[in-house]
């Protein structure tokens, strides 16, 4: 009979199998979206720029941001957006990028050409609000939505009165230039209509609430509706679905205009991509100074251990592998 | 068959040939390539081994716990009335029809990010096909068969053993093998919650940020995958030609 024999190699099989669940190696699991493992600033980057150790660590690929893998010690370390809200409800601490790998990635309201030149007012309009939206703000607000669970166009709302920027007097701090004028009038929109789109995310939704808000105090109609990922909702702005969109300078620029390492200094990279997109029709406006960008998350508590930095960090890996 | 020769041998030689062929090719293809550096940590050696490692792991560990489920729950609802029957097809029934994405979803909310979550997962999966053809074998057998068993004095366990399953082997073997590829296939999913293989090596290449998709790691990913498959339904070929008595296939 071959039954025995069958049943001798399952068992053997089986013996093999205990001890080895999901491969892990020794040292800190460090959790990531796949992505960043092929990005220039990801692990490529950290390799080049702080620590080779960087470059053999654990990682475990998941499908999100990391703070609920972080937090409930799954994950040593773990990839995150520096203005998520998870990181302060995990209580959770970015390393700092010591060395200044992570580009910028601030956002500005990139609005296309035609509809700037019909409605030199929308920059003059958002762009002394866009002027207050920090890190800590979008921070705050992303916090709301996302783990206090409120209506987004209610945080906006609330933000947008408690600042007193419902009524705040427009100026575009500039001309602009033909393609993309900027603070000429007519400022008011006389019922134009206007359709935003924003990427499918609370900060994205946040963005456009608060534009829709404003300019629908300036008289215009605005349509939120339209929501889609990266590069879908590009497509959509280029093609004219819709007229704008809060777009991230990191994103735009080395995603969509090849540039491999934008500029370190959030004002030199918002110019960049404005004076690359002009060409193209698209018009950025509004810049404002909250940054999103990537960061490595640990546990606070795990301070001690891993330390403060990205620098300190690496080090740790590169003793620990 | 006619000259005594069992169906599916040449399927049985031609598989490991063209999986070696289509693996060869594959080699040549990226080694002559001028690949960018970030293409070039995915499609080192070391991080397409352990990405095969783990896929392989997480699919022999669900495929064999699967088994051992199915099997015997095959069998006892074979034996057993409607009463049971039913609610045990329901159940298998949902577990595959819910889209396996979320079904990993479902036990993420449950066991986080670890390699058991992908397999509970794959198990729930994989425990229909098995189930189905265990239970659809066995009723097809010839009951003249199983009443000169009796009469031949066997005892129900030895009427299982050795007439049951050995005739309704053909049948309960399709199971496998249906559940053995869906797992490799499925297997690709663990990516999104940190259960590795080779879906970590298809997703890098879908997401790698720059212009255009690096497709070239997207197909490494995908062969890595279809290899595995064709050479994991070869394997269980193997073991139906062992397996699987001679005259029925003859008959």
């Amino acid at each position: 009979m071959r039954g025995p024999l069958a049943l001798a190699v399952l068992t053997a099989v089986s013996l093999l199998l205990p001890g080895c669940g999901g491969g892990g190696s020794a040292g800190p699991v460090v959790c990531i979206m796949s992505e960043f493992r092929t990005r220039a600033d990801g692990v490529p980057g950290l390799a080049k720029t702080y620590n080779s150790a960087y470059g053999t660590a654990s990682y475990k690929d998941i499908g999100s941001t990391a703070e609920a893998g972080i937090a409930s010690g799954q994950c040593a370390a773990g990839e995150v957006f520096t203005t998520d809200s998870a990181i302060a409800a995990h209580d959770l601490h970015v390393l700092r990028d010591d060395k200044g790998l992570f580009p910028p990635d601030n956002v500005g309201l990139v609005v296309r050409s035609a509809v700037l030149q019909q409605h030199p007012g929308i920059a003059a309009i958002l762009a002394p609000v866009a002027a207050r939206i920090t890190t800590d703000e979008i921070t705050r607000m992303n916090r709301a939505v996302e783990v206090d669970k409120r209506a987004v166009a209610d945080v906006a709302r609330q933000w947008l009165t408690n600042n007193a920027l419902l009524d705040a007097a427009p100026s575009a701090g500039g001309a602009g230039t033909a393609r993309c004028p900027a603070g000429a009038a007519p400022v008011e929109g006389g019922g134009a209509q206007l359709k935003i789109g924003s990427k499918a995310f609370a900060e994205e939704e946040l963005l456009a609430a608060i534009a829709k808000l404003v300019l629908e105090r300036h008289g215009y109609q605005v349509d939120d509706s339209v929501h889609a990922a990266d590069p879908a909702i590009d497509r959509a702005l280029r093609d004219g679905t819709i007229d704008m969109l809060w777009q991230y300078t990191g994103t735009e620029l080395q995603e969509f205009l090849g540039v491999k390492h934008p500029p370190a200094d959030l004002g030199a990279a918002f110019e960049e991509a404005r004076s690359r997109d002009e060409a193209s029709g698209l018009c950025w406006t509004a810049p404002a100074p909250m940054n999103d960008t990537n960061g490595l998350a640990i546990r606070s508590a795990d301070r001690s251990r891993y330390g403060d930095t990205l620098s300190a960090f690496g080090e740790y890996l590169a003793s620990n592998h | 068959m006619s000259g005594g020769r069992r169906p599916g041998t040449l399927r049985l030689a031609l598989t490991p040939f063209a999986v070696g062929t289509g693996l060869l090719v594959l080699y040549l293809w990226v080694h002559t390539a001028d690949v960018p550096p970030e293409e070039a940590s995915v499609l080192s050696a070391g991080f397409l081994g352990t990405r095969v490692a783990q896929h392989v792991e997480l699919t022999v560990t669900s495929f064999l716990i699967a088994a051992a489920i199915a099997l015997p729950l095959g069998v006892a609802a074979a034996r057993s009335g409607r009463a049971l029957r039913v609610p045990l097809l329901l159940a298998a029934n949902l577990g595959q029809a819910v889209p396996s994405i979320a079904l990993l979803a479902l036990v993420f909310t449950v066991t986080g990010f670890t390699f058991r979550t992908t397999v509970i997962a794959l198990v729930v999966y994989a425990v229909l096909p098995i189930l189905r053809n265990t239970l659809a074998g066995l009723q097809g057998v010839d009951p003249d068969a199983v009443e000169a068993a009796r009469g031949m004095g066997m005892s129900p366990v030895q009427v299982l053993a050795r007439v049951e399953v050995p005739l309704a082997s053909p049948v309960i073997l399709a199971g496998l093998r249906t559940a053995l590829v869906l797992v490799v296939g499925t297997a690709t999913l663990g990516n999104f919650v940190g259960g590795g293989g080779l879906g970590d090596v298809i997703e890098s290449g879908l997401t790698a940020s720059g212009l255009e998709p690096a497709s070239r790691i997207v197909v490494v990913g995908a062969v890595l995958v279809a290899a595995l498959a064709l050479t994991a339904d070869w394997m269980l070929g193997l073991v139906e030609r062992a397996v699987v008595p001679a005259t029925w296939e003859e008959r």
